[in-house]
C-alpha cells in the first residue's frame, strides 16, 4: 500500500497581517488529511502545518475531496468568514464563519447566489457586509447578517468582448488598499482553453463604482513557463505585491509575485507619448531621385554610436527594385550631416543576387519592396576592433535568410568598406529574418538572438568564425508559425520579431521589438522588453502597451502605411536615440530620456514563476 | 497677424510617474508673481481621473520646479475633485478660484465653482464654495472695476448654451455669498457676456484678464466646430473696456496659437491646446496652456503687439 501523501488538492489561500495560510487536501489510503500552512513570503511554507476542519450547520463534517474555491476573509479581530464550493453536479456556495483561521462551523448553503464569492475583508459599507461573486460576470452582494443577501441586478465586472475577459469570469480576491478595492478575477479563454487574469479596483465609499479596470491580462497561462495545464488556486495581496497561486493536476503548487502599479499600462491608454518624442524634423533621410539605388525607398536603418558620431546604414532600394545599403552620418545623432552618394554595401553573393530577367520566386513574402531581393535591414553590433552587421539576404530565388559581414572598425569610420564576404548563418529554404548579435559575450561566449516568439531563442558561439557559410543555427522556422492559434488578448499578440541589437542597461538587456494587434492589424508597432542579463532568454519586463505606434504622416504615407521599424538604437548622453524606418520609405529618429524610459517600462514587469516549497515531513 | 511663440522648454510641466496624484496629466497651468518668484498651479489628474491643484515654482516664467500638492478635496462641495486652477493676485492676497466638483461620475449640479486664498503659497488660508449652480472657469479680476471686484465666468457650461457673463461684489464676503449667487443667477441674462461667433463654435473663460493701458485683455478659448465634431481648439484673445469690460473694443481673428507640435496632439486627448494663465513680464506677455490635456507649456508675444492688433481696424468686433 503507498504510504505516501498522495497528489494534493489545494482549496485557497488568504493573507492577514502579513502572513498567507494556504488550505490543502491530501489523502494517504483512505485517510484525510486537511492542512493549513502558513508563511510570510508567500512561497516558503516551512512553519509547523495545522489541521483545519468546516462543520456543516447540521454538524456534519466537510468533506474536502468535495470542496474547491474557498475564499477566506477576516471580517473583523477574532473573526473569519469562509465562502466555498462543493463540486458535482449540484454543485452549491457555502458560508461559514470561526474565531480562528482552522474551525469553521456551521456552514450554512448560500440561497441568495450560488458561485464562487469572496468577503470584502474587514470592510462594511453602509453597516452592511459586502461580497463579489461570479462565475460568468461578476456581482455584488450586500447582507446585515451575512445569511441573506441583497444582490445586484447588473455586474458589476462583465465580460468584455473582444478581450482576454470575453468568456467566463471568475472572483479570485479582493483586497482593501488605501485607493479603493481591489478585485483580482481569472477568466478561462474558451477557445485556448488557458487562464487569464486581470484586475478592476472599485471605489472604497461605494464598492458597487467601478473606477478603473485593466485593459489588458496582467498575466495569463501563456506565460505560465509550466508544461502542464492549470487551475487557480487564489491570489493574495502581501508586501504590496500581488501573488497568484495555480496548481497542475498533478498537485503541485505554483506562484508568482507582480507589483500593483495603478499607473501600469496595463490601464491606461498607453505609452506616455511625451516619454518618447519623435524627432520634429522627421524623416532624417528620404529617397532621393537623383540616386538610382536609392530613388525609392530609404528606410529600416541600423545604428552605432562611434567615435562621437551617430552612423546609420540604412535599406535603400532604387530604380531596379533591389535593396541595397546607403550610409549617412549625424553628429548630434538627429540631424544628418554626411550622407554618401554610393551605396556601401550590396549584393555579392548567390544567396543574395537575383539574377536578369529572372522570374521573381513566388512565396508569401511581403518585404517592405525590392521584389528584386538583396541585402535588407542591416543592424550593427560594435564588439573589440570590429563592427558586425547582421541583415535580411533575399535573392528573390529562395526564402530570405540571414547573413553574417563585418568590417574593422578603423575602416568604417574611415569610410573604408572593406566588409568581410558575408555568410549565411540561417539554414538555407527557411525564412529567417531580424537576427541579432549582442554586443558583448554572455558567459564568454557570443550569443545571436534569432526568435522571439514563442520563445526568446538564443545561439551561443565560442567564435563567430564558426559561422563559416556551413554552418548554420537551427532556428524556428517562422513561416511554419505565422497563422497558427496566437493568443489575441495584447497589444503585441503578434510577434513580428526583434528591432535593434540589445542595449545594455541597469535593468538588463533592453530589445525593442515589432508587434502587431489582432484588433488592429495593419499597423506595426514597437513594443521593449528587458531581458535578464545574464539569462537573456528571461524576459524580465515586457511593455504592456507600443512605445511607438504609426501616426505620423512619414509613417503612414510611403510603400506601406502604418510601419514602425526599428533598426537600430544607441544610449548618447542621457537619450536613448531609436532609429526606425516608417511606411517601409523614410528613415526617422525618436528621443527619450533612457531612465524615465526605463523607469516606464519597469511597471510592465514579466511575473516569474516559481514552485511552491513545503516543509519536508 | 500677432502669433504666440512657443518657449523651447515646453512642455515646461509633464506628468509623474511616481506621484500618484499626479501620474496621468499635469496641466491648464496658472501662474502669479510674489517677490522675484513665479508660482505656476496647475490641474493634477492621477491614474483613477480625480483631480487635484499642484504647485510649482521658479526664478524665471518659463522653468519650474519643487512640485507639490497644494489644493485638494476637503470639503463635500468639492469631495471628487479641484479642477483647473486660475491664480490671480487681489490686494494682498492670491485668489485661486478652481471647478469643484461634488458628484462621482460628475454631474451638471456637481460642477461648480470654488476658492481658496493664500497671502504666500506656503498654505491655503480660506477655501469657499463660491456658485450655487453648473458653472466654471471664472477669471477674478486683479483690480477693482468702478469701486467692485469682479469676475468673468461660465455657467450652464453643461447645458446648452453655456453662457458667459460678468459678476461684480460690493464686498469680499459677496464672491462666496450663496443669496449673491442665487440673485446673479436668476437674472443671468442680464449678466451675458456675448462674444460673436458662429452657431457651431463655442468659447471658454481662458486667463483671468490683465490690465492694460488699453483695457482688460482676455485670453480666452475658441472652439471651431465645438457642437459638430472635428473640433478646432485655438488660442483667442480680446481686449474689453476699462470701465465696462462688457464692452468688447477689439479681438484677434485668427489664433493666437493652436495645436502644431506634438505635446499639443498626442496625450490623454488628442489635439487640444487650452490657455489658463496668462501674466506680463517686462512687456512680455506670456501665455500658459495645457498640451493635449496632459502636459503644461507657455508661449509669449510682445504686449506691445498684442495691443496694436487689438486696437487696429480689423480688430473690431
Amino acid at each position: 500500500m503507498n504510504k505516501t501523501l498522495s497528489k494534493n488538492n489545494y482549496l485557497g489561500i488568504f493573507s492577514q497581517r502579513g502572513e498567507a495560510h494556504l488550505y490543502s487536501h491530501s489523502q494517504k489510503g483512505r485517510q484525510d488529511y486537511y492542512f493549513v500552512d502558513t508563511s510570510t513570503s508567500g512561497f516558503k511554507f516551512e512553519s509547523i502545518r495545522k489541521n483545519f476542519f468546516i462543520t456543516r450547520d447540521d454538524g456534519a463534517i466537510e468533506k474536502m475531496a468535495n470542496c474547491s474555491n474557498f475564499r477566506i476573509s477576516p471580517i473583523s479581530e477574532g473573526k473569519y468568514g469562509i465562502f466555498y464550493k462543493t463540486k458535482g453536479p449540484k454543485s452549491q456556495l457555502y458560508f461559514a464563519t470561526s474565531s480562528n483561521i482552522s474551525g469553521f462551523l456551521g456552514a450554512k448553503k448560500v440561497t441568495d447566489f450560488n458561485e464562487c464569492a469572496m468577503l470584502i475583508p474587514e470592510y462594511k459599507f453602509k453597516d452592511k457586509y459586502v461580497a463579489y461573486f461570479g462565475e460568468s460576470d461578476i456581482y455584488m452582494a450586500t447582507s446585515d447578517d451575512l445569511t441573506t443577501w441583497e444582490v445586484t441586478k447588473e455586474p458589476v465586472v462583465g465580460r468584455r468582448q473582444d478581450n482576454f475577459d470575453s468568456n467566463n469570469l471568475m472572483v479570485g480576491d479582493v483586497s482593501l488598499r488605501e485607493d479603493g478595492l481591489l478585485l483580482t478575477y481569472f477568466s478561462k479563454r474558451e477557445d485556448s482553453g488557458k487562464w487569464f487574469m486581470g484586475t478592476a479596483l472599485f471605489d472604497k465609499e461605494n464598492p458597487g463604482n467601478l473606477i478603473y479596470r485593466c485593459r489588458e491580462a496582467l498575466w495569463g497561462e501563456d506565460q505560465s513557463q509550466v508544461e502542464k495545464s492549470i487551475s487557480p488556486v487564489g491570489i493574495i495581496l502581501l508586501d504590496e505585491r500581488l501573488i497568484v497561486y495555480f496548481s497542475t493536476s498533478e498537485g503541485k503548487l505554483y506562484a508568482f509575485s507582480l507589483k500593483f502599479f495603478k499607473q501600469s499600462p496595463a490601464f491606461s491608454k498607453a505609452f506616455p507619448p511625451y516619454l518618447i518624442k519623435k524627432f520634429k524634423d522627421n524623416p532624417i533621410i528620404r529617397p532621393l531621385l537623383h540616386h538610382f539605388w536609392e530613388s525609392k525607398q530609404t528606410f529600416n536603418p541600423a545604428a552605432i554610436y562611434e567615435g562621437g558620431k551617430v552612423h546609420l546604414l540604412y535599406r535603400a532600394v532604387g530604380d531596379n527594385d533591389s535593396s541595397v545599403l546607403g550610409y549617412a552620418g549625424s553628429s548630434d545623432g538627429l540631424n544628418i550631416d554626411d550622407r554618401h552618394p554610393d551605396p556601401v554595401y550590396v549584393p555579392t553573393e548567390p544567396f543574395e543576387c537575383s539574377e536578369p530577367g529572372q522570374k521573381v520566386f513566388n512565396i508569401p513574402y511581403l518585404s517592405g519592396g525590392g521584389g528584386n531581393g538583396g541585402c535588407e535591414d542591416p543592424k550593427l553590433t560594435a564588439i573589440d576592433d570590429k563592427i558586425y552587421m547582421t541583415y535580411v539576404a533575399f535573392s528573390g530565388r529562395s526564402y530570405p535568410g540571414v547573413a553574417l559581414t563585418s568590417i574593422k572598425k578603423e575602416d568604417f569610420l574611415a569610410h573604408k568598406w572593406n566588409w568581410e564576404k558575408p555568410v549565411l548563418i540561417s539554414h538555407p529554404n527557411e525564412m529567417h529574418k531580424n537576427w541579432l548579435l549582442f554586443p558583448e559575450k554572455i558567459n564568454g561566449k557570443y550569443a545571436i538572438l534569432h526568435n522571439l516568439s514563442p520563445n526568446v531563442s538564443i545561439e551561443y558561439l565560442d567564435d563567430l568564425a564558426d559561422l563559416d557559410g556551413n554552418k548554420h543555427i537551427k532556428s524556428w522556422d517562422p513561416h511554419n508559425y505565422w497563422g497558427k492559434n496566437h493568443l489575441r488578448h495584447y497589444w503585441d499578440s503578434h510577434v513580428r520579431g526583434p528591432g535593434p541589437p540589445p542595449l545594455k542597461t541597469q535593468l538588463g538587456w533592453l530589445l525593442l521589438y515589432h508587434a502587431m494587434d489582432y484588433r488592429d492589424y495593419d499597423r506595426y508597432k514597437v513594443g521593449a522588453m528587458i531581458l535578464d542579463y545574464k539569462e537573456p532568454s528571461n524576459i524580465l519586463y515586457r511593455s504592456r502597451s507600443p512605445v511607438m505606434e504609426p501616426d505620423r504622416h512619414y509613417e503612414n504615407e510611403g510603400y506601406k502605411a502604418g510601419v514602425v521599424y526599428a533598426g537600430g538604437a544607441v544610449v548618447k548622453d542621457d537619450d536613448l536615440l531609436i532609429y526606425y524606418g516608417g511606411a517601409d520609405k523614410y528613415a526617422c529618429v525618436a528621443k527619450a530620456n533612457l531612465e524615465e524610459f526605463l523607469d516606464e517600462v519597469k511597471r510592465s514587469e514579466v511575473p516569474q514563476v516559481s514552485s511552491i516549497k513545503f516543509k519536508a515531513y | 497677424m500677432v502669433k504666440l511663440v512657443r518657449h523651447s522648454n515646453n512642455p515646461i510641466l509633464v506628468p509623474n510617474r511616481n506621484n500618484e496624484w499626479e501620474a496621468s496629466a499635469t496641466y491648464n497651468p496658472s501662474v502669479a508673481k510674489l517677490g522675484d518668484k513665479y508660482f505656476l498651479v496647475y490641474r493634477a489628474f492621477d491614474s483613477n481621473g480625480r483631480s487635484t491643484v499642484g504647485l510649482a515654482e521658479g526664478s524665471s516664467p518659463t522653468a519650474f520646479s519643487n512640485r507639490r500638492l497644494f489644493i485638494k478635496p476637503e470639503n463635500k462641495w468639492e469631495e471628487f475633485g479641484c479642477e483647473d486652477p486660475r491664480v490671480v493676485r487681489v490686494e494682498d492676497k492670491y485668489f485661486i478660484s478652481y471647478t469643484s466638483i461634488s458628484a462621482w461620475p460628475p454631474t451638471m449640479e456637481g460642477i461648480k465653482v470654488g476658492m481658496a486664498i493664500t497671502t504666500d503659497f506656503s498654505n491655503v488660508d480660506e477655501k469657499h464654495p463660491v456658485t450655487t449652480f453648473n458653472s466654471k472657469a471664472l477669471g477674478f479680476f486683479p483690480e477693482k472695476i468702478n469701486g467692485k471686484y469682479a469676475a468673468i465666468l461660465a455657467a450652464d457650461t453643461d447645458k446648452k448654451p453655456p453662457k458667459i457673463a460678468l459678476s461684480y461684489f460690493d464686498k469680499k464676503e459677496d464672491i462666496w455669498s450663496e443669496a449673491y449667487w442665487n440673485d446673479w443667477y436668476a437674472h443671468l441674462d442680464d449678466h451675458a457676456f456675448n462674444i460673436p461667433k458662429r452657431d457651431e463654435d463655442h468659447f471658454e473663460v481662458g486667463a483671468a484678464p490683465l490690465k492694460c493701458e488699453a483695457g482688460w485683455i482676455l485670453i480666452y478659448s475658441y472652439i471651431e466646430n465645438y457642437f459638430t465634431g472635428s473640433q478646432g481648439w485655438r488660442i483667442d484673445a480680446l481686449l474689453l473696456d476699462s470701465q465696462d469690460p462688457a464692452k468688447i473694443l477689439g479681438r484677434t481673428h485668427e489664433p493666437l496659437l493652436y495645436p502644431i507640435e506634438d505635446y499639443e496632439i498626442y496625450g490623454n486627448v488628442h489635439n487640444i491646446v487650452f490657455p489658463s494663465g496668462a501674466i506680463i513680464e517686462e512687456g512680455e506677455l506670456f501665455v500658459y496652456y495645457g498640451g493635449a490635456d496632459t502636459v503644461s507649456c507657455v508661449a509669449s508675444c510682445k504686449l506691445s503687439d498684442l495691443v496694436q492688433e487689438l486696437t487696429s481696424e480689423r480688430a473690431k468686433p
